[in-house]
């Protein structure tokens, strides 16, 4: 008998998932997929606002990684405006990723994957779930 | 003394109250003498439990899955707690109100997709319609908490501050009911 097996929710991710693994008659799996659960149609919900809105609005993205998405909103809205920043400031972004980088794979590590890695998947989870 | 029960969940937001209260720091240690956190993101629990004392939660009610989990959430949970912005107000999630969802889903999956790119294998995709199938209906509004279920204490912030997150749950501890006027507002 072809079953479905739902993991709901991924717990310890950035984020709002589900998975579901499809297995064939034979028990062998046949599709497995990650949903992810949340959606919020930035796309839609930022037409029509004033462009320098954008970096704190789509800064709420994501909560983890907000640098990235108000850079990216930054660099739309300089073409927007048909200007370029100068060095320093694009620098000074660059370094704001970076600060992100460390940031976010620290959150990740530390918060959410290292239980797991370390305590080891089958530990008590009252333990894991520190 | 036993420890008090904690739980919390993020519905329609952007894990961003989370990372706040995660920046209470080192306040986080002598916490967790104090509370057990029995279900939420950072926990690897998939069942909310039968019975917890406080629950914060963050986000707005977009969909029916979000629905269906705060009722659930307000059944088992003694203390409610609306943990930031999206849960007060809808804020962010609640700017696309003003659009039906069918057009939402467009802009995103229709209007913007590529039409060159190939559909991934299994993909259900049909061109000009968006069915739901395993992933939750969106509602037609996205609603702050308090309409669907009774909150006991709302702590605004986009997202609230450290200092605001300590000091809800330092009193929420010491069995008083926290005053949150002066320690956070709407916004930054």
């Amino acid at each position: 008998m072809a079953e479905t097996i739902t993991i709901e929710p991924i717990s310890r991710i950035e984020g709002h998932g589900k998975i579901t693994i499809i297995l064939d008659d034979d028990g062998q799996v046949s599709d497995a997929r990650f949903h992810v659960t949340q959606f919020r149609g930035f796309e839609k919900l930022c037409e029509g606002r004033p462009y320098y809105e954008m970096p704190s609005i789509t800064e709420r993205i994501c909560g983890i990684c907000p640098v990235s998405h108000s850079l990216a909103s930054g660099k739309a809205c300089d073409a927007v405006l048909g200007v370029h920043p100068p060095e320093t400031a694009t620098m000074l972004r660059r370094l704001l990723n970076c600060g992100e980088f460390i940031q976010s794979h620290a959150l990740s590590f530390f918060y959410l994957s290292s239980p797991d890695l370390l305590l080891g998947m089958d530990s008590d989870p009252a333990k894991r779930a520190i | 003394m036993d420890k008090i029960a904690l739980a919390t969940t993020w519905l329609d937001s952007c894990s961003g109250c989370h990372m706040s209260l995660l920046d209470i720091d080192e306040a986080l240690i002598g916490l967790a003498a104090q509370v057990e956190i029995l279900f939420g993101p950072l926990v690897d629990n998939k069942i909310f439990p039968d019975h917890v004392d406080v629950t914060l939660v963050e986000g707005a009610v977009g969909s029916e899955a979000d629905k269906k989990n705060i009722l659930m959430i307000r059944e088992r949970s003694r203390i409610l707690v609306s943990f930031g912005d999206c849960a007060v107000t809808a804020n962010v999630p609640g700017m696309r109100n003003r659009h039906a969802v069918a057009d939402v889903l467009a802009r995103a999956y229709i209007e913007n997709a590529d039409p060159a790119a190939p559909l991934s294998c299994g993909a259900q995709t049909g061109k000009g319609s968006i069915e739901f199938q395993v992933v939750p209906a969106l509602c037609s509004k996205v609603r702050p908490v308090h309409e669907f279920v009774p909150v006991d204490v709302f702590l605004p912030g986009c997202p609230p501050p450290p200092e605001a997150i300590l000091y809800l749950l330092s009193e929420l501890l010491a069995g008083r009911s926290p005053d949150m006027s002066g320690k956070t507002r709407f916004g930054a």
